[in-house]
């Protein structure tokens, strides 16, 4: 491709420049510039072009300026030498009319002085005035001689008359000594003569010459007159010209400076007005060139950094609002947590019941079985000693029976002595039998004693061994009672310990919500600077009119045209709330006055003192205070100056009680003891505002 | 603000004495406590304040505005608005008010009572009195002879100003049930502002005033039927939680209600109250 040639100093025109759709030939300059190699026959041109477009401003205008310092001095040069021809002529006119004239009145004193001393010799016949008259026609010899006409014509004719003259006069000297010496009066007469003749000659000569001088002198006047004045008017169109060049010269620096900066300027105010769509390139190389490609280059790193800040921001934007709801879920996700977490506390309490009876009953078991434990215990030692005490039952019992069976002897013998002592042993044969009889129930009870006792002491035996394995028995079973009891208890350290880390999780889901609400607090001021950031930003416009539109419109939001896209019934978190009466249609309820709150609103005016009626049953007096200045009031409220604040906390003060006082320090804030703010100017807000559509 | 000054105040590191002592004016002063980790908070917080104040050191600043001066020149105030945290929404946890509209005014209109008063504790820049009062006046509408007074109170007296100002950006009513919208809200003239306002008729059904919920309340005890403190306590320390549940409590008509933000729980602190809905509180009777 070849590049057209542009002019060296004009840049293109900003039409040009910012014309985005004749842009194939700028946006191929870079291309060109890396990639574009051109064939050896356009380089040189293309060099050539480089060369003349890499010329600096600062040496463009050297140039310019040389080149008009130049031509000037040539004019200057050329009329300074006009100039000094015109004085040359003039002075040499000058002097030599100065000259002419001079010789010629030298000429005519000396040639008077010659002819009155010739007189007078004529007269005297004096040698003295001879010698006078002689050196009289010497000086006026010398006078031509010397004279420096030397080369003009007439001047030559004059000098040869004048010889002629001259040795005219010698030859009359010659004459006039030897005519002397002679007293020839007649021929001396004659010669005198010739003298005046030839002076008359002589005068009317130099006349000539004047006059032909005059009018040669005259002639050369004109001739530099005329020399003079061509050369003036041409001197002047040079002059003229020159100026004009000059003129033109100097516009050329002005229009590229002029132009460039109007470029610039435009650049600068697009750029100023945030306008970095268009694409612009110089394709020259002199400092405006470079001003205007180091733009361009600004122009670049600004927008993508602007670009990457704008999705920085709009990332930020995101973050925060996610941030945000982030922030609110984990909020209100404290709220399961919280609930959740009461009822398994709840919920542990109760199993601590439980566990707390279980244990309880297991030590009542523990104590009952010990108890039985004791019981059983004493029961197999009273077996024991029962069985002992058989045992010698059974004892005794052998000794029973052996005293009833030598009874029973001893009765039989006894019946057999009351049998020999027959009639008064009769009666004691009686008591013997009795004895007898006894001693034999005596034994068979004793028999009887001692088979009952044999199964006794064998029963007991067995009750003794029952015993001790119920014994054992129950050893292991309170033990298992107390392992029980002991683990109740574990349980109810365990459950305190979890109703403790309930507590704990508790207070942590309190500072999480707290925390979760200072970020959501954090993250909505984000939202703001960013959100202010953004508008800031939006002064830029980074991309084609078009993207920028359909962006934009996605991002904004129209309010309240919004509202009515958005179907808040169906949203998750909206407030359902109760179906207005529909046979009144709200829109009626505000024109025509009958909405109930207007006419609730209507009810306390007419009874302006109702509601502060109402307030007062409950409210107990409090300073009331009125902070007037909008400017003052909105943003950055200033309380009343302390004094009357604090009698506003005084009065309060009944409530306040003494030891709260007394650690008030310095610095307290009490005085905000529920002081209620009117603001005077609230209302006034309101026309800024209108009813929504 | 030119780049050095900037830089200046950036790099201003609040100390850890500096932050004991924000610590212990916040506890003694507003009950508020402050972990060691919210020192990065207070950090950011206050460098606001030293912008605007032009006191570029975290040490000058709080001995200025820790002084009778900087009392006296609402610094003081203005520095505890810049460490309270005022966070809050229109119909913020919606069950709360459901739980209003659904139990509590119904069960309100069976008793004899026609005055239902209500009171906002830590109401921030105002969204939640004047939600309740939205919710309030449409029961009204439904049951003629209901009436209503809304106190609403923080400790902060700026966000007490912009809740009386009720000038709110469109963006925290975006989400709002438009008849809502319509019926209390005025929008800007100047589409630019993008701000909504809540009408007078309601703007005047609330009350504002400036509270310190550790110190006394202008009501008499057993005056409130419903208190909302919601979110608020989360920021006290333990033992000012405790006082502050105890006296909202003795403001509370018996069977009256008292609101904690979701994730509160505070039934350890008081035994006159009952859970009867995560985080709504009932006083007992009697």
């Amino acid at each position: 491709m070849i590049l057209p040639l542009v002019e060296v100093f004009y840049t293109r025109n900003a039409d040009e420049i910012f014309d985005s759709n004749s842009c194939d030939f700028y946006e191929t300059i870079p291309h060109r510039r890396e990639n574009f190699h051109p064939p050896v026959g356009e380089l040189m041109e293309i060099h050539n072009f480089n060369n003349m477009k890499n010329l600096k401003i600062k040496f463009k205008l050297l140039i310019i300026f040389g080149t008009i310092v130049v031509l000037f001095a040539a004019v200057s040069f050329w009329g300074n030498k006009v100039h000094n021809r015109i004085n040359d002529g003039n002075f040499n006119v000058i002097s030599e009319h100065k000259a002419v004239n001079n010789l010629l009145s030298k000429l005519n004193i000396h040639l008077l002085d010659f002819n009155n001393s010739f007189l007078m010799f004529r007269q005297t016949g004096k040698n003295e005035d001879i010698e006078k008259a002689q050196a009289s026609l010497k000086t006026v010899r010398d006078l031509i001689e010397k004279s420096s006409f030397n080369d003009d014509v007439l001047v030559i004719g004059f000098r040869d008359y004048a010889e002629q003259t001259a040795g005219l006069y010698r030859d009359i000297t010659i004459d006039l000594n030897k005519l002397k010496k002679e007293n020839n009066e007649a021929q001396l007469l004659a010669l005198t003569g010739q003298v005046a003749s030839n002076i008359a000659t002589f005068y009317a000569a130099s006349n000539d010459f004047f006059k032909s001088n005059t009018l040669r002198l005259n002639e050369l006047e004109q001739q530099n007159l005329a020399y003079a004045n061509a050369q003036k008017n041409k001197l002047l169109y040079f002059q003229l010209g020159l100026i004009v060049l000059i003129l033109l010269l100097i516009t050329i620096p002005y229009r590229v400076v002029s132009k460039s900066t109007n470029d610039i300027l435009k650049i600068i105010q697009k750029i100023e007005n945030g306008d970095l769509t268009n694409d612009f390139k110089s394709d020259t190389h002199d400092e405006f060139g470079l001003i205007i490609n180091g733009l361009a280059e600004l122009q670049s790193k600004l927008k993508s950094m602007l670009g990457s800040l704008k999705s920085t921001t709009q990332n930020i934007f995101n973050a925060s609002s996610e941030f945000s709801t982030g922030a609110q879920t984990i909020s209100s996700g404290a709220n399961t947590q919280a609930a959740s977490s009461e009822e398994i506390s709840a919920a542990m309490e109760q199993i601590a019941e439980v566990f707390k009876s279980s244990s309880d009953n297991a030590a009542e078991t523990n104590r009952i079985a010990e108890k039985a434990f004791k019981g059983i215990q004493t029961g197999a030692s009273h077996v024991e000693s029962a069985l002992s005490v058989i045992e010698d039952i059974a004892e005794k019992n052998s000794i029973i029976s052996e005293i009833s069976y030598q009874t029973k002897i001893l009765s039989i013998n006894a019946s057999v002595e009351a049998a020999r002592a027959a009639e008064f042993g009769k009666s004691f044969a009686v008591v013997a039998e009795e004895v007898k009889k006894l001693a034999e129930n005596t034994q068979e009870s004793a028999l009887e004693i001692s088979s009952v006792s044999k199964e006794g002491v064998e029963l007991t035996r067995q009750s003794a061994s029952d015993l001790h394995n119920l014994v054992s028995e129950f050893q292991k079973t309170s033990e298992l009672i107390d392992q029980i009891a002991q683990a109740s208890q574990e349980h109810i350290l365990t459950i305190e310990q979890i109703n403790n880390s309930i507590q704990e999780f508790n207070n942590v889901t309190q500072q999480n919500a707290s925390s979760a609400e200072e970020l959501a607090a954090s993250s909505d001021d984000l939202l703001q600077f960013v959100e202010s950031l953004q508008s800031l930003m939006s002064v830029f416009r980074i991309e084609d009119a078009d993207t920028i539109t359909e962006s934009e419109k996605t991002e904004e939001t129209d309010f309240p045209e919004d509202f009515s896209t958005t179907d808040f019934q169906q949203e998750e978190q909206s407030y359902d709330f109760p179906e207005p009466d529909e046979t009144q249609p709200e829109e009626e309820q505000y024109i025509d006055g009958n909405s109930p709150i207007v006419e609730d609103y209507s009810e306390n005016e007419s009874e302006p003192d109702v509601r502060h009626e109402d307030v007062s049953k409950v409210l107990e007096p409090v300073e009331e205070m009125e902070i007037g200045e909008p400017e003052k009031t909105f943003d950055d409220t200033k309380m009343p100056d302390s004094e009357s604040v604090e009698t506003g906390g005084k009065a309060a003060e009944p409530l306040a009680n003494g030891d709260e006082e007394d650690e008030k320090t310095d610095w307290n804030i009490s005085h905000k003891k529920g002081i209620r703010i009117n603001l005077a100017d609230n209302d006034d807000y309101d026309d800024e505002f209108k009813e929504m559509k | 603000m030119d780049y050095s000054e900037a830089v200046k105040i950036y790099s201003q590191q609040l100390s850890e004495t500096e932050f004991k002592r924000i610590q212990e004016f916040m506890l003694k002063q507003l009950g508020v406590k402050l972990n060691p980790i919210k020192i990065v908070m207070v950090n950011s917080r206050l460098i606001k304040r030293l912008k605007a104040t032009g006191i570029y050191n975290f040490k000058e600043y709080l001995d200025y505005a820790l002084s009778i001066q900087g009392k006296r020149d609402g610094e003081l105030e203005r520095m505890v608005d810049e460490l309270t945290t005022h966070k809050t929404e229109f119909f913020r946890e919606v069950e709360h008010f459901h739980f209003l509209r659904d139990i509590v005014l119904p069960e309100f209109v069976k008793g004899q009572n026609n005055l239902f008063q209500i009171w906002s504790a830590g109401c921030s820049t105002g969204e939640e009195a004047y939600t309740i009062a939205m919710l309030l006046n449409e029961f009204k509408l439904a049951n003629p002879g209901f009436n209503y007074s809304i106190f609403a109170s923080d400790v902060s007296n700026a966000v007490v100003v912009k809740a009386i100002r009720a000038i709110y950006s469109n963006r925290t009513v975006e989400e709002m049930d438009k008849r809502f919208l319509k019926r209390y809200f005025l929008v800007s003239r100047d589409n630019n502002e993008q701000k909504v306002r809540v009408v007078k008729e309601l703007r005047d059904k609330v009350q504002f005033s400036v509270q310190n919920l550790v110190d006394n309340y202008p009501f008499q005890n057993n005056s409130l039927d419903v208190i909302f403190c919601r979110n608020t306590l989360i920021y006290f320390a333990d033992s000012s939680k405790k006082k502050v549940v105890q006296k909202l409590t003795e403001k509370i008509k018996p069977g009256g209600y008292l609101f904690v933000g979701l994730s509160e729980t505070i039934s350890q602190y008081s035994t006159e109250i009952k859970q009867v809905s995560p985080s709504v509180y009932v006083k007992k009777q009697g």
